[in-house]
């Protein structure tokens, strides 16, 4: 009888202690707040294998001298335009190929091989037929407008005049431009320098009449290729596996892009407790992902302390992308007076502060300096205190422009440079050109969200 | 004796002359805050205000705590200044004044006495304010913190000199700064 009481009497004493444990374990320990919905990037998401594969080719008499071989230079053009049919397939189901001057025609499948050869480039017509030296470039962007699930290849010479690059012509450029960025399309351009014999048409002189050269052996060629990020990636592994696995050519790649931001940090689980450096080792110290993927850190601090989460770029960033020049921080500080979770019944009180952290790069690593307005020594060790950061990115970034400066040569310049008889001849305008690539990206760049993370903390009286 | 006790009951006369406040003050601050003068001073000037409303914090989400620490504060500060009071008052009748003028001499000993019951109050207000053992500490502000120390030194000091002026012994008058001008019947 005694052993039944007491057996029983255990029984109730373990539930009762079972039942406490869990309400504790599952007490909530924060204030009320919302976090911001994570963004995929769409044009990562676009599985449709099924897609087109539009490619152009500049047939302007400027292109001839790439298929003509200069002799001690290496002729990357032909090597990688008889690839191109072959990584075109690799992108997408079915290919179409173009030629495009001052307009566009369609060429047969069967009529690729002769890309490479002089012909190609020598028009048979008459002399308004045969106005071959202009290069509208905006005529294979505006198709790129028509279907947006397809891939664009494009190879030109990118020898662009200043009047392609203002008004209506500029705009002609940009509109279609900016409806394939806004659809989370990205635009890959690869500068490859390659051995060049023939005649550069239309550089500018002072005069405003233009100027033919032939003395130069080598000079890029560029190919654009237009679509998603995926495919952009497929072609450049493709290239640089089949062309530039030495690295000693001269190639240049970037990816300009309305959405730089490859992942979320919360979402992929990048964010560790290392994170935050040398405070994870201190005792208390917890780190976890909540339920709604935020990335919460509890500790106890000392009023010295000063907080830094060191994020990799790479985690975050579009390989080879022009990436993020700006970055945004949205936070908010609550308190509450009550340092124990359970004795917490009070609403936590949100702070009036304006600007709580800040952020720096450094190398490869973006720093969040967390409490750099609002130092740790100007808490109270009365309160304990929430702590929400959401990270976003604000603009995109500029890197592209100096990746490919040093092939470019400004209008005004032009007729000086090719006066000094140049073995190497530069891209007429091709820093203006990016840039306008880069402002267009800008202009249909939302803010995106890198990271959420919390910090559930208590200041020590030092 | 008779003298000791006599010069100790003149010192707590002294004291008690500016010593209600203290002990008023204290009193009312061991109540807690309460809608006076004394709230409002507390609320306009000792506390950190800018720093408060930055974080939201209400003056009465830290008065008590504040009132309690400057209860305890002025406790303390009473507490020393009757003992180093009624200390000096009764020692000074075993100072050996064998020769006219030597009570003069025994002026440098006052003087440290002094120096040392200043250092005392000092030390106990930096404690109170400025050290990490009272939390509600962290609510006093620059000004305020100036305002306590400053305040705490002029009354306490003036508390405990008029103490030993009225408590030294007679014969021993000419070692405390003007205590040789009283009445020669105090």
């Amino acid at each position: 009888m005694l052993n039944n009481r007491f057996l029983g009497f255990i029984g109730v004493f373990l539930t009762i202690t079972l039942i406490s444990n869990f309400t504790v374990a599952k007490e909530k320990c924060s204030p009320e707040y919302s976090l911001p919905e994570a963004q995929i990037n769409s044009s990562q998401e676009n599985s449709d294998d099924a897609n087109p594969v539009f490619v152009y080719f500049d047939g302007s008499l400027s292109m001839k001298g790439f298929v003509v071989d200069q002799p001690g230079q290496k002729n990357l053009y032909v090597s990688i335009i008889d690839d191109l049919q072959q990584i075109a397939e690799n992108v997408g189901s079915k290919t179409y190929y173009h030629k495009f001057g001052s307009k566009v025609a369609p060429i047969k499948e069967n009529e690729i091989a002769m890309v490479i050869k002089e012909g190609f480039y020598t028009c048979a017509g008459n002399v308004q037929e045969c106005d071959n030296q202009h290069t509208a470039i905006d005529l294979p962007f505006k198709a790129a407008k028509a279907n947006l699930d397809a891939t664009y290849i494009i190879t030109t010479d990118l020898f662009l005049e200043n009047n392609q690059l203002v008004g209506s012509t500029l705009s002609a450029l940009t509109k279609p431009l900016k409806s394939v960025l806004k659809k989370g399309k990205s635009i890959g351009v690869f500068g490859i320098m390659s051995s060049f014999n023939g005649k550069i048409w239309g550089i500018p002189t002072s005069t405003g009449a233009t100027m033919p050269y032939r003395a130069a052996l080598t000079r890029p060629f560029y190919i654009i290729v237009i679509g998603d990020q995926k495919n952009i990636n497929q072609v450049r592994k493709n290239l640089e596996e089949q062309h530039f696995i030495d690295g000693d050519e001269a190639y240049k790649y970037a990816l300009i892009t309305s959405s730089p931001v490859s992942q979320n940090l919360n979402q992929a689980k990048i964010l560790k407790e290392s994170s935050i450096g040398a405070l994870s080792k201190k005792d208390g110290f917890k780190f976890e992902y909540l339920d709604n993927d935020l990335a919460l850190y509890q500790f106890m601090t000392t009023k010295k302390r000063k907080i830094e989460i060191k994020i990799k770029k790479s985690d975050f960033i579009v390989n080879g992308s022009s990436g993020v020049s700006s970055y945004r921080i949205e936070e908010t500080l609550w308190w509450n007076e009550e340092k124990k979770c359970r004795n917490i019944k009070e609403p936590w009180k949100k702070t009036n502060h304006e600007k709580i952290s800040s952020y720096k790069e450094k190398d490869e690593f973006l720093y969040l300096n967390a409490f750099k307005h609002a130092p740790l020594k100007t808490f109270f060790s009365k309160f304990r205190y929430f702590y929400l950061i959401n990270l976003y990115a604000d603009q995109t970034g500029k890197a592209s422009e100096t990746i490919f400066a040093d092939w470019s040569i400004r209008d005004s310049d032009a007729e000086d440079f090719t006066n000094q008889n140049p073995k190497v001849f530069k891209t007429l305008n091709l820093t203006k050109f990016i840039k306008i690539l880069n402002s267009v990206a800008n202009d249909t760049f939302e803010p995106r969200l890198i990271a959420s993370i919390a910090m559930d903390f208590e200041v020590g009286k030092k | 004796m008779i003298n000791i006790f006599r010069s100790c009951s003149y010192s707590l006369i002294g004291l008690g002359a500016l010593g209600w406040i203290g002990i008023l003050l204290t009193t009312v601050m061991f109540a807690g805050p309460g809608d006076s003068a004394l709230t409002d001073f507390f609320a306009e000037t000792i506390i950190i205000a800018e720093r408060l409303e930055t974080f939201d914090v209400d003056f009465t989400y830290v008065a008590d705590d504040l009132f309690s620490l400057m209860a305890q504060l002025n406790l303390s500060l009473l507490i020393i200044t009757i003992l180093m009071s009624l200390g000096w008052s009764a020692g000074s009748h075993y100072l050996n004044i064998d020769s006219p003028g030597k009570a003069k001499i025994y002026f440098i000993h006052w003087i440290i006495f002094t120096g040392i019951f200043i250092t005392i109050v000092l030390g106990i207000v930096i404690f109170f304010t400025q050290s990490s053992t009272f939390e509600s500490a962290q609510f006093i502000g620059g000004t305020g913190m100036t305002i306590i120390t400053g305040l705490s030194l002029i009354y306490y000091f003036l508390m405990y000199y008029v103490g030993v002026i009225l408590g030294t012994a007679r014969f021993a008058r000419s070692s405390v700064l003007f205590a040789n001008k009283l009445p020669g019947n105090l």
